[in-house]
């Protein structure tokens, strides 16, 4: 598993919202280093007004989580493809003190380097840095995710069940 | 679903004007609470926001990070979006995602925000559904002034 296409495959996200470009290594049940290019036409920035500011093109804080976040998905669920009916996602439940030190721009490539430190049943714990070359852009001491049932139901429509 | 705007809320306009992946809040209102403020924001969940329609395709679910997002609107609709002073989320304390947002309903985000000391703000946020139930709590701390590249 290393390519965009690959990517795809495992993770439900799509565009805008699938922002993990490409794994870079992969240590199976241990560890993961992911790509994302930001780039100008990133959809976060289309409704930017001309003569927009430089650091009103600050990469979003909640875009690099989402991104972070997929990449220990990535890790987690180690090029497993979708089970064809099987009901459950993978959610990003929780984080705590995930730290930022700097910001993005167009141009900047974010590389993810992400540790799984436990597994209980169905949650799991994970933490990590977030780099753009040699300069660390955030710390994250625990990013917690799990699998949760998603089920049609009647007559609201498909909702998610608690934890 | 989204509001019309009621007395006493502010309503946004309809683009950001900085790097956003939506408009995460629609209308806000802040009061002083002593030293603190107390801040409000609602953000309705469309099912045809193109995020949503990633996220996941045939299963529109809010983003729990766009919860984040609303967060970091508000403080800078409540404090100022210009770069010298706008607030710049620094640390996510503690993040909890509790219960999903799906599509036609609409988040309120209550912020308790107080000043830290050497500047800067922390922020506490309940968001809730329109049903009540709790959809996420997060305590982060706010710096004042333009993201740093160091």
């Amino acid at each position: 598993m290393r390519e965009h296409a690959d990517v795809r495959a495992v993770l439900p996200q799509r565009f805008p919202l699938l922002l993990v470009d490409r794994v870079l290594e992969l240590e199976s049940g241990r560890r993961i280093s992911t790509i994302k290019a930001v780039t100008g036409t990133d959809a976060c920035f289309a409704d930017l007004p001309e003569g927009a500011q430089n650091q009103d093109y600050s990469y979003p804080y909640s875009l690099i989580v989402e991104s972070f976040g997929q990449s220990a998905a990535l890790l987690w669920l180690d090029g497993r493809l979708p089970t064809p009916g099987d009901d459950q996602v993978l959610m990003f439940v929780g984080a705590t003190d995930f730290s930022f030190e700097g910001t993005a721009h167009p141009g900047d490539v974010l590389r993810h380097e992400v540790r799984i430190d436990s597994v209980i049943a169905d949650t799991a714990f994970a933490s990590g840095e977030i780099w753009v070359a040699d300069r660390r852009l955030a710390t994250v001491a625990t990013l917690v995710a799990t699998r949760r049932p998603v089920r049609p139901s009647e007559p609201g429509g498909p909702v998610l069940e608690p934890a | 679903m989204t509001r019309t705007a009621e007395a006493g809320w502010v309503r946004t306009p309809d683009t950001v004007g900085v790097a956003a992946p939506l408009r995460a809040v629609e209308q806000w209102q802040c009061e002083p609470d002593g030293d603190a403020m107390l801040l409000t924001a609602r953000v309705g969940v469309h099912g045809d926001d193109p995020n949503l329609r990633g996220h996941f395709p045939g299963l529109a679910i809010f983003p729990g990070i766009f919860v984040i997002e609303s967060l970091c609107q508000a403080m800078a609709h409540a404090f100022g979006w210009e770069a010298a002073g706008r607030p710049v989320l620094r640390t996510l304390r503690s993040v909890r995602f509790l219960a999903p947002l799906l599509d036609g309903d609409e988040l309120t985000l209550r912020v308790t925000v107080t000043p830290a000391a050497g500047g800067g703000w922390s922020a506490k946020a309940v968001g809730t559904r329109l049903d009540g139930t709790v959809a996420a709590r997060i305590r982060a701390d706010f710096a004042a002034g333009r993201a740093s590249d160091a």
